[in-house]
C-alpha cells in the first residue's frame, strides 16, 4: 500500500455545503455542511435515523443531493463521480461481499474491477491481505468466515485501489470486543499511511479515542462539527482542570479559589476532586499547577478536564423516537 | 398444541387479508374474467360455441397461473426463510415442522385457490353464452384445484430440500415438464412394451401397467383439453386425474414433513453456493474459476451465475447424450429406420428450448443475485457506468450459453438431413425475428421484474406475458404485418424485418433504461 499523497495545500478533502436531502417527503439532511481535513480520521456520529447513512451515500456518489454541493478532494460527487469513485473506497454497513467466492477470488475480482493489471493486482491483493491479517484465509469461501473475518474482507476490498480516502459506514457494528479492538488497530495503521478515514459509528468510546475530529448529526442537522479535543471540553470560556487529591479532600477549596486567576472551584460530589476553572489571559496551567503544589496539597492526579464523548453526544442529541 | 401448530398458518392468512395488494391482484384477475367475457359476447357470432371459448381461455389462463404459481411461489415457501436465515428463528420460536409447513405452504395454497374459487360465479356466466355446461366447469375447477394441491406440495418438497429458492424452483420446473409430457409417452412405451413382449398379467407387469395408464390420466392438462372440453362430456367430477393429483400433494406433503429435519438441520449457507464451481486449490483445478479476467464482471457472471468451466463441460455432455436419445427415439419409434432430417429438425428444436430456457434463468439472476448479496452498491462505486456494467454481466451469461449455441450450430450444419439453406432463410424469416423480439422482450421483463421481486420473478413474467401474447391486439397485428410483408415479396420481407428490427431496439431501450433506473435506486437504498 502506498501512502496517500500529501496535499501541499491543506484543502478540505470531503466539503459538505448546505445539503439537503428528503425522502417521501420527510427531511434527512436539513441544511448540512461540514468538512473533512486531509490524513485526518474524521468520526460521524448521530442516533438513528439522524441522517449518516444518507449522507455517505452522497459522499460516496451512491446518492445525489437534491440541494447544496458536496464535494471530495475538489471534484464535485453529481458533476465528476468517476473521479470521485476513484479516489475513494467505501464500505457499507452490511458486507457486501460474494459469499460464493473465496477472499482471494472476491479481492482479485475487485482489483480488475479497478482496471489494475495481473502484476498490480497480485502485488496489492497480497498488500491488503498483510494489512488486514488475511493472508491465512484467502483460499477459504467468504459465507465459512466470521463476522469479523468477513468485515475484515469486505475492508480489505476497500483498500484495493488504494484510495485516499477511506468512507466506512459502522464497521464495528455486530464485532466482538476482540474484533473491533483489532478493526481500530487496522484503523490507526491505515491513518499514519496517511489515509484519510471517515467513519460514522455508535461505539462512541472507541471513537473518541481514534478520532482527531467529529460531526454529530440529529434529525438531518449537523449538531456539531470541528476538532475531537474541542468538543469534549467542558466549557467553551474557561479552561478547566480536574484535580484529584489523595486522602482527606475537605478543606481545599477555600485555598484552592484563593490563588491568583482561579474563576471557580467546585467540589466534584462523594469524590476527593475538584473542578478548577481559570482565566487563562492571567495564568496559564504551568502557574496554575505550580500554585496548587505551593499549597502542599496532596496531589493524585491533575488532568484536563474532559467531558467524556457520551455526554457531549447525549448534551447535543434529542431524546426521542426518530 | 394447536396454537403452535397454526401460528404461522394463522399469521400468514390475516396478512394475505390484511395486505390490499393481494386483493388488487384478485380484482385484476376477476377484471380479466370480464374483459373475456366481454370479447366472448362481442365476438359470439364468430364461433359456434362462445361460452366454451371463454371457458377455454380462462381454463388455460388458470393453469397458466398455477404452473407460475408452482415454480415460484410454492418453491420459495421455506427456502425464503432459508435464504434470510429466519427459519432456525422460526424453529426457536417453539414451531414443529408440521406448524411451519403448513404456515408457510397451506397458508400460500389456501390463498391461491381463494382465486380459483372467486373465479367460479364468474365462470357460471358461460353457460348462458352456450357451448359449455355447469357440469363441465365444475369438473374442471376441481381438477384445477387437484393440480394445484399436488404442484404446491412438490414444491413445497424441492424447497425444504434444496437451499435456495432457484434450485428448488428448477426442479419443480423439471418434475412439470415430466408431469405436462407424461400423458404422450406413457402410452408409447406401453405400446413399446407390449411390441417386445413384456409380461403383462404376472405379478410385478400388473402394477407397471396399471401405473403407466394412471400416469396417462393424471395430467389436468389431458384431462381438461382432451376430457372436459369435449362436447358432451359426462363422465364423474373426480376423476383418476383428481384422485392421483390429490393422493400425489398428501404424499409429498409427509415427505416434506419427513425430510424437513435432516434437510434443514444442515449448516446454513444463507442460500448461497458455488455450485459446481471448484476452488482453485482442488484436486480439478482445471475447472476452477482461476484468476479474474480483464473484464472481471464477466468472469464474475460466467463463472458464478452461469456455472464456469465445469458446467460448461456437462452441458455438451449432456446436450451429446441428447443427441444420442433422439437418434434412439426416432430409431426405435420412427418406423422407416433413421430419418436423419426428423432427428436434425427435433434436436435443433429441442436445443432451442434448452437455450431458451437456460437464458431465462440466467435473466432471473444477472441483477437479482446482486440484490440478494447486497452487493449492489460495491458495483456501483466502481469507476465504471451502469450500462457497463449491465452489459458486461450480460457477457458474462452469454459466455455461458455458448457451449449451447455451439451445440445448436453443430446441430444445424453438420447433421445430414438439414438444409442449411433452409437454415439460412429462417434466419432471414421476419417471422424467426418476429420470434426472437418476444424472447427479447422476455427476457428484458424477467431481468426488470428480479429487480422488484424478492422471488418468482421468471413464473411472474410468464403470468405477465401469457394474456399478453394470448389476448393482446397488438402481438397479433405485429405478426399479421411482419407475415404480409414476407408472402408478398422480399422487399416486403425486408421492410418488414426492419420493422421488427426497430421495434426490437425501441423495446428494448426502454426496458433497459428502467433497469439502469432500477439498479441506480437500489444501490442507493
Amino acid at each position: 500500500m502506498s501512502n496517500a499523497k500529501s496535499s501541499g495545500t491543506a484543502q478540505p478533502v470531503i466539503e459538505v455545503d448546505d445539503v439537503v436531502h428528503s425522502f417521501k417527503g420527510r427531511r434527512a439532511l436539513d441544511h448540512v455542511s461540514f468538512q473533512v481535513m486531509p490524513q485526518s480520521l474524521h468520526g460521524f456520529v448521530g442516533p438513528n435515523g439522524a441522517g449518516k447513512t444518507t449522507s455517505l451515500k452522497i459522499i460516496c456518489t451512491l446518492l445525489r443531493p437534491q440541494f447544496g454541493v458536496v464535494k471530495v478532494f475538489g471534484h464535485d460527487v453529481v458533476d465528476e463521480q468517476k473521479q470521485v469513485r476513484r479516489k475513494i473506497g467505501f464500505m457499507p454497513d452490511h458486507f457486501s461481499t460474494y459469499r460464493q467466492m473465496t477472499v482471494y477470488e472476491y479481492l482479485d475480482f475487485f482489483a480488475a474491477a479497478y482496471g489494475l493489471s495481473f502484476s498490480q493486482r497480485t502485488r496489492v491483493i497480497d498488500e491488503v491481505l498483510a494489512l488486514t491479517d488475511m493472508d491465512g484465509r484467502k483460499n477459504d469461501l467468504i459465507s465459512g468466515l466470521s463476522r469479523g473475518m468477513q468485515q475484515r474482507t469486505s475492508l480489505a476490498r476497500v483498500l484495493v485501489n488504494d484510495p485516499d480516502l477511506l468512507l466506512l459506514d459502522e464497521p464495528a457494528s455486530g464485532l466482538d470486543p476482540r474484533a473491533r479492538i483489532e478493526l481500530m488497530e487496522i484503523l490507526k495503521a491505515l491513518r499514519s499511511m496517511g489515509k484519510t478515514i471517515f467513519i460514522s459509528s455508535h461505539i462512541l468510546s472507541e471513537l473518541a479515542e481514534l478520532c482527531d475530529s467529529v460531526t454529530i448529526i440529529d434529525r438531518g442537522k449537523v449538531k456539531y462539527s470541528g476538532s475531537m479535543h474541542g468538543l469534549l471540553l467542558t466549557s467553551d470560556e474557561h479552561p478547566a482542570f480536574r484535580l484529584t487529591v489523595s486522602g482527606e479532600a475537605d478543606g481545599w477549596t477555600e485555598h484552592l479559589q484563593a490563588l491568583a486567576g482561579v474563576l471557580k472551584v467546585e467540589q466534584l460530589e462523594g469524590r476527593p476532586e475538584y473542578r478548577i476553572e481559570f482565566d487563562e489571559t492571567r495564568l496559564d496551567t504551568n502557574q496554575l499547577l505550580q500554585g496548587i503544589i505551593g499549597l502542599n496539597i496532596p496531589i493524585s492526579a491533575f488532568a484536563e478536564d474532559k467531558r467524556h464523548l457520551n455526554e457531549a453526544f447525549m448534551d447535543l442529541t434529542e431524546r426521542g423516537v426518530r | 398444541m394447536f396454537h403452535g401448530l397454526l401460528a404461522l398458518l394463522t399469521r400468514s392468512l390475516r396478512q394475505d387479508a390484511r395486505q390490499l395488494r393481494n386483493h388488487v391482484f384478485r380484482l385484476c384477475f376477476v377484471g380479466f374474467i370480464y374483459l373475456s367475457l366481454l370479447f366472448a359476447s362481442i365476438t359470439a357470432g364468430m364461433y359456434g360455441a362462445p361460452g366454451l371459448q371463454f371457458f377455454k381461455s380462462i381454463a388455460l389462463l388458470n393453469e397458466i397461473f398455477i404452473t407460475c404459481a408452482g415454480i415460484g411461489f410454492f418453491a420459495s415457501a421455506i427456502t425464503e426463510e432459508k435464504e434470510e436465515e429466519t427459519l432456525g428463528l422460526l424453529i426457536m420460536a417453539g414451531l414443529n415442522p408440521l406448524g411451519i409447513l403448513l404456515g408457510k405452504s397451506t397458508s400460500r395454497l389456501i390463498q391461491a385457490s381463494m382465486l380459483l374459487i372467486v373465479q367460479f360465479p364468474f365462470m357460471l356466466l358461460a353457460v348462458t353464452l352456450g357451448g359449455v355446461t355447469p357440469h363441465q366447469i365444475l369438473a374442471a375447477y376441481v381438477a384445477l384445484l387437484a393440480f394445484m394441491a399436488l404442484l404446491a406440495n412438490v414444491a413445497l418438497v424441492f424447497s425444504t430440500i434444496c437451499e435456495r429458492g432457484g434450485s428448488a424452483a428448477g426442479l419443480t420446473t423439471l418434475l412439470l415438464v415430466l408431469y405436462a409430457t407424461t400423458p404422450s409417452f406413457a402410452p408409447a412405451l406401453t405400446a413399446e412394451l407390449t411390441r417386445v413382449g413384456f409380461p403383462q398379467s404376472t405379478w410385478y407387469g400388473q402394477p407397471l401397467f396399471r401405473l403407466l395408464e394412471w400416469s396417462a390420466e393424471s395430467s389436468v392438462y389431458w384431462r381438461i383439453h382432451w376430457r372436459i372440453m369435449e362436447t358432451g362430456f359426462n363422465e364423474p367430477i373426480i376423476s383418476t386425474q383428481v384422485v392421483t393429483n390429490f393422493v400425489g400433494g398428501l404424499i409429498c406433503f409427509c415427505i416434506a414433513w419427513l425430510v424437513f429435519i435432516p434437510s434443514t438441520g444442515k449448516a446454513n449457507s444463507g442460500g448461497v453456493s458455488r455450485g459446481l464451481v471448484l476452488k482453485s486449490t482442488s484436486r480439478m483445478r482445471l475447472f476452477s474459476p482461476g484468476r479474474s479476467w480483464a473484464m472481471p464482471l464477466a468472469w464474475k457472471d460466467f463463472q458464478f451465475i452461469a456455472g464456469g468451466y465445469s458446467f460448461a463441460v456437462i452441458k455438451v455432455f449432456a446436450y451429446a447424450l441428447l443427441l444420442v436419445a433422439t437418434v434412439y427415439v426416432n430409431y426405435t419409434w420412427g418406423g422407416n429406420g433413421l430419418q436423419w432430417g426428423d432427428i436434425g429438425k427435433s434436436y435443433v428444436l429441442l436445443l432451442l428450448a434448452a437455450i431458451g430456457i437456460e437464458a431465462c434463468i440466467l435473466a432471473a439472476r444477472i441483477f437479482h443475485d446482486e440484490v440478494r448479496l447486497q452487493t449492489l452498491s460495491s458495483l456501483l462505486m466502481l469507476p465504471r457506468s451502469i450500462p457497463y456494467l449491465a452489459y458486461t454481466k450480460a457477457l458474462g451469461c452469454l459466455l455461458g450459453l455458448l457451449p449451447s449455441i455451439i451445440c445448436l450450430c453443430l446441430g444445424t450444419l453438420l447433421l445430414p438431413g438439414v438444409d442449411v439453406s433452409i437454415a439460412m432463410e429462417t434466419l432471414i424469416d421476419p417471422f424467426t425475428w418476429g420470434i426472437i423480439l418476444g424472447v427479447t422482450i422476455f427476457l428484458h421483463l424477467v431481468a426488470l421484474l428480479s429487480l422488484f421481486v424478492k422471488w418468482g420473478a421468471l413464473p411472474l413474467a410468464i403470468f405477465v406475458m401469457a394474456p399478453i401474447s394470448l389476448c393482446c391486439p397488438v402481438w397479433q397485428l405485429l405478426f399479421l404485418v411482419v407475415g404480409r410483408g414476407a408472402v408478398r415479396d422480399s422487399m416486403g420481407a425486408l421492410a418488414a424485418t426492419v420493422t421488427v428490427w426497430i421495434l426490437m431496439s425501441l423495446v428494448c431501450f426502454v426496458f433497459q433504461m428502467m433497469i439502469a433506473a432500477r439498479l441506480q435506486e437500489l444501490g442507493s437504498k
